[in-house]
């Protein structure tokens, strides 16, 4: 796919090597202080150039009156100044030849100031500026440690580096998912809050991203398009290659129309966006906890089919598990001989060697170890779900190296299922760190999975990869 | 009325026999050509939906009858325009009432809708949904997205449906709604038996 120059440009946005920051502060609570801030602290690697006309140095660099004043290359830069300074400053970015810039500022046409927002897009358009914004929250590469989110660091998580991407339309809504997928050790490629897209707008954000080889999946959160038929063509084609997972807000505000037929009385907004979502195979996320639940479900190897094995040390989260899978639609593996008899000679006599696979209350992680090597062998076993009740006695934190491990052979996706207080949930999240999917529920980890499998097979039969592979990195 | 049918012979959306009448004598002759048992309808463009109004007689298997039905309608829709009686060839019993529409959506253009027909769809709201145009493997999807797919295959012991002829009918709605872009349109009931689809009953809004 070829990218037009400004989509293109927003390599200066994502990973700069000079940044400044315009409208930045001495006072530690204006948005101007807390952006070169988190850049300081964050450990960016490249120049930071504070432009402000009243101080000589700010965070301990030296500061400028202006863009232009800086004496080296300028790739990219952040704009909080006030609204009718904006148009200004942005012109002295492109002559000094900004390529990237993230506008923070807000009062323009979310306040029906569409005037000046026009202008705005005019000037970054003639000189081919990705511009992000305004009304934005900024950016985030935690690679390249780029970070132009104005809140600050120890407020607002930063998440690990990892290969899930996510763009938001809202930059509140954003914000709590970030600091959300921090606490979760979910890995994250970059992040963008886009506020009004003026010039850059989701379908950009979107081809971008998947010419990026940094993302592996993206995951959008999105309030309204402007063209649902040109968002429909992107992401049809992107999701051939990369998995898309969205969330569309605000589905429910159209469906009042009067209608006269029976399809115009059924057929509301929601539909038609969720037509659109099963068209391009975008995986449709309900809910703000299944945009993450479903997304870092898809670094694992491509699934081969859908018959699941089940490995719990406790019986009840067996057949709530069960009853998740059947309402997702997935198969209860039926166990081959082999399998059976191995673990028959493994586990002990009072174990029942059917699947779900309950391998009792006792269970140390030696005996996850059996049951999980003996379900990655078995050929009629197509994903593991691993139910882990670290309530137990028996059970100890190296059942953690034990799934790690059989996840790192990359053989079969394998998710765990970690239900309770403060000692799983950081169990939890340290499988989740080191890329093993962990779910709070059965039936949110059923769920993903089930997404998943029905991915897999859209992205077998147009890559016409075997089904244990994982989905490539793009070129 | 007449118009809509004719608009459907343009993409190749087959119909019953029908023609449109004003007047008992047009109306016994026309039943006799089509050949009975014939279906009668009320026009009336003040009606949203027929039903609603009794403003159709099934089923009608002589002269006799038909003349009943003539009246009955006439009957029913006393105080309001009558914009003509239908009389239509009566489709086979074992056929399944399917319905088919489209919908100017603001945001992705024509939306194509494919559900379990008749009065009470929705009721039932058993409807797949996508934007036009659609291609084979949508059109597979949507007949297999319906609660009531296991229907369409055949549950017990009836006939299934032609598949074949259910996807090329929704490829040519497909058509039509792109070429004419209405603001909403129904076929209902189209109905499916395993022969083809006929469309009964069609509404366009401009």
């Amino acid at each position: 796919m070829a990218l037009k120059k400004k989509v293109k440009n927003l390599d200066a946005v994502f990973n700069p090597s000079s940044i400044a920051v315009i409208g930045a502060s001495r006072e530690p609570n204006k948005i101007g202080h807390v952006i070169v801030k988190n850049f300081v602290d964050g450990g960016f690697s490249g120049n930071v150039y504070p432009i402000n006309p009243n101080a000589e140095e700010i965070l301990g660099l030296p500061a400028y009156k202006s863009v232009l004043d800086v004496p080296g290359k300028v790739d990219s830069a952040v704009i909080a100044v006030p609204a009718k300074a904006v148009a200004q400053v942005l012109d002295e970015c492109g002559r000094k030849g900004v390529r990237g810039v993230v506008l923070i500022t807000g009062g323009f046409s979310e306040v029906g100031n569409t005037e000046e927002e026009k202008k705005i897009a005019e000037i970054a358009n003639r000189y081919e500026i990705a511009l992000i914004g305004p009304n934005c929250m900024g950016v985030l590469t935690p690679a390249s440690r780029v970070d132009s989110v104005f809140l600050p660091i120890y407020k607002l998580g930063r998440p690990r580096v990892g290969g899930i991407s996510f763009i938001s339309q809202s930059g509140a809504v954003g914000g709590c998912i970030v600091d959300l997928a921090a606490r979760a050790g979910v890995g994250m490629g970059k992040f963008v809050s886009y506020g009004n897209a003026a010039v850059i707008d989701e379908c950009d954000l979107l081809e971008y991203l998947a010419s990026d080889r940094q993302t592996e999946i993206i995951v959008v959160y999105l309030e309204g398009v402007r063209d649902g038929r040109r968002l429909l063509e992107v992401a049809k084609k992107i999701t051939r290659k990369k998995p898309i997972v969205m969330l569309k807000a605000g589905k429910s505000a159209h469906g009042a129309e009067a209608a006269l037929s029976h399809t115009g009385s059924l057929a509301g907004s929601a539909e038609a966006y969720s037509a659109a979502f099963r068209q391009s195979r975008i995986i449709e996320a309900a809910t703000l906890e299944q945009l993450f639940d479903f997304a870092k479900i898809f670094d694992q190897v491509l699934p081969c089919g859908k018959r699941i094995g089940i490995v719990t040390n406790g019986g009840g989260m067996g057949v709530l598990a069960v009853d998740s899978l059947e309402y997702e639609g997935l198969e209860l593996a039926e166990f081959s001989e082999e399998t059976k008899k191995l673990l028959r000679a493994s586990l002990p006599s009072y174990a029942n060697v059917r699947n779900p696979l309950d391998i009792i209350g006792d269970a140390d992680s030696s005996r996850y170890e059996v049951a999980i090597n003996a379900l990655l062998r078995d050929e009629n076993v197509d994903a593991i779900v691993v139910v882990i009740l670290f309530q137990t006695a028996a059970i100890d934190s190296s059942v953690v190296n034990i799934v790690i491990r059989a996840s790192d052979l990359r053989k079969k996706p394998i998710i765990a299922v970690c239900t309770g207080g403060e000692y799983t949930e950081m169990h939890k999240r340290i499988l989740e760190s080191y890329g093993v999917p962990s779910y709070s529920s059965p039936s949110s980890a059923m769920r993903a999975l089930a997404r998943f499998i029905s991915y897999a097979e859209h992205y077998s039969r147009y890559n016409k990869v075997p089904c244990d592979a994982p989905i490539k990195k793009s070129k | 009325m007449g118009l809509d049918f004719r608009l459907l012979s343009k993409y190749g959306i087959s119909y019953p026999a029908s023609k449109t009448v004003s007047s008992l004598e047009e109306a016994l002759a026309a039943a006799e050509k089509i050949g009975y048992p014939v279906a009668m309808k009320a026009l009336c463009s003040q009606v949203l939906h027929k039903s609603d109004r009794g403003g159709v007689v099934l089923d009608v298997s002589s002269a006799g009858e038909a003349e009943k039905a003539y009246h009955l309608l006439v009957e029913r829709y006393r105080g309001l325009k009558l914009d003509g009686i239908l009389v239509q060839k009566m489709a086979g019993k074992q056929a399944v009432e399917l319905i088919v529409g489209g919908k100017r959506d603001p945001q992705f253009g024509q939306l194509i809708m494919l559900g379990m027909g008749g009065i009470f769809v929705e009721v039932m709201r058993d409807v797949a949904f996508r934007i036009c145009p659609i291609g084979e493997q949508d059109a597979q999807e949507m007949i297999h997205e319906l609660r009531a797919y296991p229907i369409l295959a055949g549950a017990r012991g009836r006939k299934p449906v032609n598949e074949r002829a259910l996807v090329a009918t929704l490829l040519s709605v497909s058509r039509l709604l792109l070429s004419e872009d209405p603001k909403e349109f129904d076929i209902n009931p189209l109905l499916a038996d395993d022969k083809g689809c006929v469309a009964v009953d069609v509404r366009m809004l401009r």
